[in-house]
């Protein structure tokens, strides 16, 4: 993962008074706000821009491009008739990370968010999340629309975190053990993805993978 | 000259003085806020459904800067703008990473002021999934010997806050509001979690199955949730139901998987969660792969492995602040009530989940 930058500088926890620990907390989000204003890496997302000025129309994302995956879902007639207009950001709230980031400013990527609060020891809020490609999206044999399972194999829809369908993959069932052509059970691995060698009878052997970042 | 530091500590200064009064641990927390309009064609009346929660109903999307134009509550409004034939402004009123008692404080009694439109018909909310995420993430960094203090605490908080929420609802919510609605927690993680603990049982002197302990804590909360509802006027939408088992009967006990682990009206705390954690544990699965049919999953959890997937855009929701805009619907009609996506990804089945207990009319 691509280092932006991003550190945080955990607040020193002091038995003194209130007064310095009061600093300190104060130092500590001083120290957050200096990492997080010079981020290196804008939004890489395709169509958001970048800056955003309060009460200005935005355009919103359009649906997807058609792709294979499209044929699975009824194309939606959703589109939309309005420009988006921003919400002005709330009164000033300690505990949103918006409040301490300004318009016009780079923005991180969640990952790095993520990354920087685990590493300052801070596993509330965002920081207990965990980022995006924990459990990717994963690789196997296209199934096509109309080809039709037998037993024990079973079509695993899949989208990308841009909510972008994927051709469908072939998966073992979890239910029914498939057969190989002797009757015997086929050995199902632990991800349950299909190798070629124990796809059914007729199906075009393509091996589709997650989109290139 | 001012050095860089100098000029960025100058940036800082209304935040220091901020921060200072407000004495705040480090921020962890984020708005994320979206008001979206169903514009139905031909129809001039708008209705609201406001929407409290954390990151699911704020449609997190591993972004701080956007989020899913089609979250649930919005999902929701869809089916209703062709339900009663008008233009529907779904108002998610929402705070990614917050604990059952920041969304009960700082978003329900903080911003009431959106249910207490007089055009207001749906409220509903969500909560307690932070409190289980980070009590999951404390114990699973614990060594020497377990402490399941935290899971308990995460359990109580979100009773707690569940039971306030419901009845600050009850007690301010417009008047014309009619329908309210929970939506209890699917389990993230659910593969994940089966492995072993660092810590080791006190009583055992053994490492304990991660899944083991989380999962009959998750099942309190979700029985709490519903039983609340329950007893409070609300519906709750089961979505560890609709997440976490089959759309068909795979053990063979004449019961389709997903209805059979369902709350049920009358369960008592120890008959639910016995029923999710012994009795039909064992079809349970992680919703990765949410089996719809015998031949066919879905994907309804984000490669995080916590929120659920989407589909039908982004909009600008974080760091820079909300959005407020409108639309056509994506469907104008449901066949038995279900979009032709309605049981393909997360969102879109939490939707579904909620729209069952729309009434006919406004």
């Amino acid at each position: 993962m691509p280092d932006d930058g991003l550190h945080i500088q955990p607040s020193p926890h002091s038995g003194g008074s209130r007064r310095w620990r009061r600093a300190a907390t104060v130092a500590g989000l001083v120290a957050l706000g200096l990492a997080l204003a010079p981020l290196l890496r804008p939004s890489d997302r395709p169509g958001m821009p970048l800056q955003s000025t309060r009460g200005q129309a935005m355009a919103g994302t359009p649906p997807p491009a058609p792709s294979a995956a499209a044929v699975y879902y009824a194309t939606p007639s959703w589109n939309s008739d309005s420009p988006e207009l921003h919400d002005p950001r709330p009164a000033f709230d300690p505990d949103d990370l918006a409040s301490y980031v300004r318009p016009g400013d780079p923005a991180p990527s969640a990952a790095n968010v993520i990354r920087a609060l685990k590493e300052a020891g801070i596993h509330e809020g965002l920081g207990a999340f965990n980022p995006p490609g924990t459990m990717p999206v994963i690789a196997g044999l296209a199934v096509p629309p109309d080809f039709e399972l037998p037993p024990g194999y079973v079509r695993h829809h899949q989208f990308t975190d841009e909510g972008e369908p994927l051709e469908p993959i072939l998966m073992f069932s979890p239910d029914v053990l498939p057969r190989g052509p002797d009757g015997q059970p086929l050995p199902v691995s632990a991800d349950r993805v299909v190798p070629p060698e124990h796809a059914p009878p007729g199906l075009p052997i393509r091996w589709v993978g997650p989109p290139r970042p | 000259m001012k050095t860089p530091l100098f000029r960025a500590l100058g940036r800082w200064v209304p935040a220091l003085a901020l921060a200072a009064l407000a004495l705040p641990a480090f921020a962890s927390t984020l708005n994320q806020n979206v008001s979206w309009t169903i514009d139905r064609a031909g129809t001039s009346t708008t209705y609201r459904l406001v929407a409290y929660g954390d990151s699911i109903y704020a449609g997190y999307n591993g972004s701080v800067t956007n989020a899913a134009r089609f979250a649930a509550p919005t999902v929701d409004a869809e089916y209703l703008s062709a339900l009663w034939n008008a233009d529907i402004q779904s108002v998610r009123r929402a705070k990614s990473g917050a604990v059952a008692r920041d969304v009960y404080k700082n978003k329900i009694v903080a911003e009431r002021s959106w249910m207490q439109s007089s055009n207001t018909r749906v409220v509903t909310f969500e909560m307690c999934g932070n409190d289980g995420l980070q009590a999951r993430t404390a114990f699973k960094n614990q060594s020497g010997t377990c402490n399941y203090s935290g899971l308990e605490t995460a359990v109580n908080n979100c009773k707690t806050y569940v039971a306030a929420a419901m009845d600050y609802i009850n007690a301010n919510a417009h008047p014309n509001t009619r329908v309210k609605v929970i939506s209890n927690l699917y389990y993230p993680g659910f593969n994940a979690d089966n492995v072993q603990s660092s810590c080791r049982d006190p009583a055992t002197g053994q490492t304990v199955n991660l899944r083991d302990r989380f999962l009959p804590a998750l099942a309190r909360m979700n029985y709490w949730m519903c039983e609340y509802a329950r007893q409070k006027g609300f519906q709750c939408a089961d979505s560890f139901a609709q997440y976490m088992a089959a759309d068909y009967d795979s053990n063979g006990d004449g019961l389709v998987d997903s209805e059979a682990i369902r709350y049920r009206p009358g369960d008592t705390e120890s008959s639910y969660v016995t029923r999710i954690t012994q009795t039909l544990r064992s079809t349970l699965r992680d919703a990765n792969f949410k089996m719809a049919t015998a031949s066919s999953s879905f994907d309804y959890i984000q490669s995080d492995d916590v929120h659920p997937t989407y589909t039908g855009g982004t909009v600008t929701a974080g760091l820079f602040g909300g959005t407020t805009g409108s639309g056509a619907p994506r469907y104008t009609s449901f066949t038995n009530g279900r979009n032709p996506i309605w049981n393909r990804l997360g969102h879109e089945r939490m939707g579904w989940a909620l729209s069952v207990y729309n009434p006919a009319s406004p």
